[in-house]
């Protein structure tokens, strides 16, 4: 195995891994919120991971150019849409977004 | 009614404009230049652009991007890095303690700013780039009370670009 | 079978322990589980496609990754107000 392979094979079984631990994350956690958290590690480390390995395997342009557009077409709609989906839930479980009377919501001030 | 809640309109240099890059990024993502090519890209893209004047015409209130918001982008990477730890960190607590991982919903004060373009932009990029983050979700802004909702697996400090874009912790 | 492959494989048994998430659950996890899916079917097809050596397909997890985008938006607006 030559440097170049192992290299690859080093980022894409990292990207494996971080998708493993994601989805038994999702399998784990108790409720919606806390999956959701999951989704985005798999974006923004796996997906990226994939990208470096496609850009040093592969000499074409143009699966090098898709390859960035999915990375980043992934990463940016994965941001809206998890806020979408969050505020679906929230909005489908209290019936609006702001904290209700005497729910449990930490008001955080700095110093 | 405000400028910034009225109907956008959208002048037709920019619409043929806008009509001739999406013509090139066609060309350009199918790596080819036939005559077939580029007729069927025309025919597309110009359904597309159609589509685009349609929604952009009915969409109320305008977006404006500051330059030194959207540069707050470079804390990306280093929060990527620690939210993806800090989620890690939360699978860990779930599968190895009795207690498992929190569910920490937190609010912080938020500069909700006014009607207009940049403040909607500011707001916009608030909500995005921090969602982005792993270990943090926005889940919406509450403008009465100018709250900014998240959750967080990990309770973690008030991340830096949410800061430099309006949360006043 | 390449390192690309055999990645693959990894990614479609990442696919399958999401259906544990897709079929059981309150509707609100399902979501996240189909969206979590979306993302991992493309990136499984771009491995795959790097495996067989087939750069012609990449537009396919391209198309994969904006409609899962536009069905997600519809499927969480759904949650929201109807289901």
């Amino acid at each position: 195995m030559t440097a170049h392979q192992m290299i690859i094979a080093i980022l894409l079984g990292f990207a494996v891994l971080v998708a493993f631990l994601c989805t038994l994350g999702m399998i784990v956690m108790r409720d919606a919120f806390q999956r959701l958290q999951f989704t985005t590690p798999v974006i923004s480390i796996a997906a990226m991971c994939i990208t470096v390995a496609v850009w040093l395997d592969d000499p074409a342009w143009g699966a090098r150019l898709k390859m960035l557009c999915i990375t980043i077409t992934l990463f940016w709609m994965n941001s809206i849409l998890t806020h979408a989906t969050a505020r679906a839930i929230r909005i489908r479980d209290h019936d609006q977004l702001a904290p209700e009377k005497g729910e449990d919501i930490h008001i955080v001030h700095e110093k | 009614m405000t400028k910034a809640l009225s109907k956008r309109r959208i002048s037709p240099v920019k619409a043929l404009i806008t009509w001739a890059l999406q013509w090139g990024l066609w060309l350009l993502f199918a790596g080819n230049t036939g005559i077939r090519e580029m007729g069927i890209g025309l025919i597309a893209t110009g359904l597309a652009t159609l589509g685009e004047v349609v929604f952009a015409c009915q969409l109320r209130g305008d977006y404006h991007f500051r330059f030194r918001d959207l540069l707050q982008i470079y804390w990306l990477f280093w929060y990527t890095i620690t939210g993806a730890c800090e989620v890690m960190q939360g699978l860990t607590r779930q599968l190895f303690t009795k207690r498992g991982a929190d569910s920490f919903i937190g609010a912080v004060p938020f500069d909700i700013g006014g009607d207009t373009p940049s403040a909607a932009g500011r707001r916009c990029l608030a909500i995005t780039y921090t969602t982005a983050t792993p270990n943090c979700i926005v889940f919406g802004l509450e403008p009465k009370k100018k709250l900014l909702l998240y959750h967080q697996i990990i309770r973690g400090p008030i991340r830096s670009l949410t800061k430099n874009l309006g949360a006043r912790p | 079978m390449n390192i690309w492959l055999w990645a693959g494989a990894g990614m479609l048994f990442c696919l399958m322990m999401l259906t544990l998430v897709c079929f059981r659950g309150e509707i609100g996890d399902r979501l996240v589980g189909l969206e979590m899916a979306g993302c991992l079917a493309s990136l499984t097809m771009v491995l795959l496609i790097e495996g067989f050596k087939r750069p012609s397909f990449y537009d396919l997890p391209l198309t994969l990754a904006l409609l899962s985008f536009g069905s997600g938006m519809v499927f969480a607006r759904f949650v929201q107000r109807w289901l």
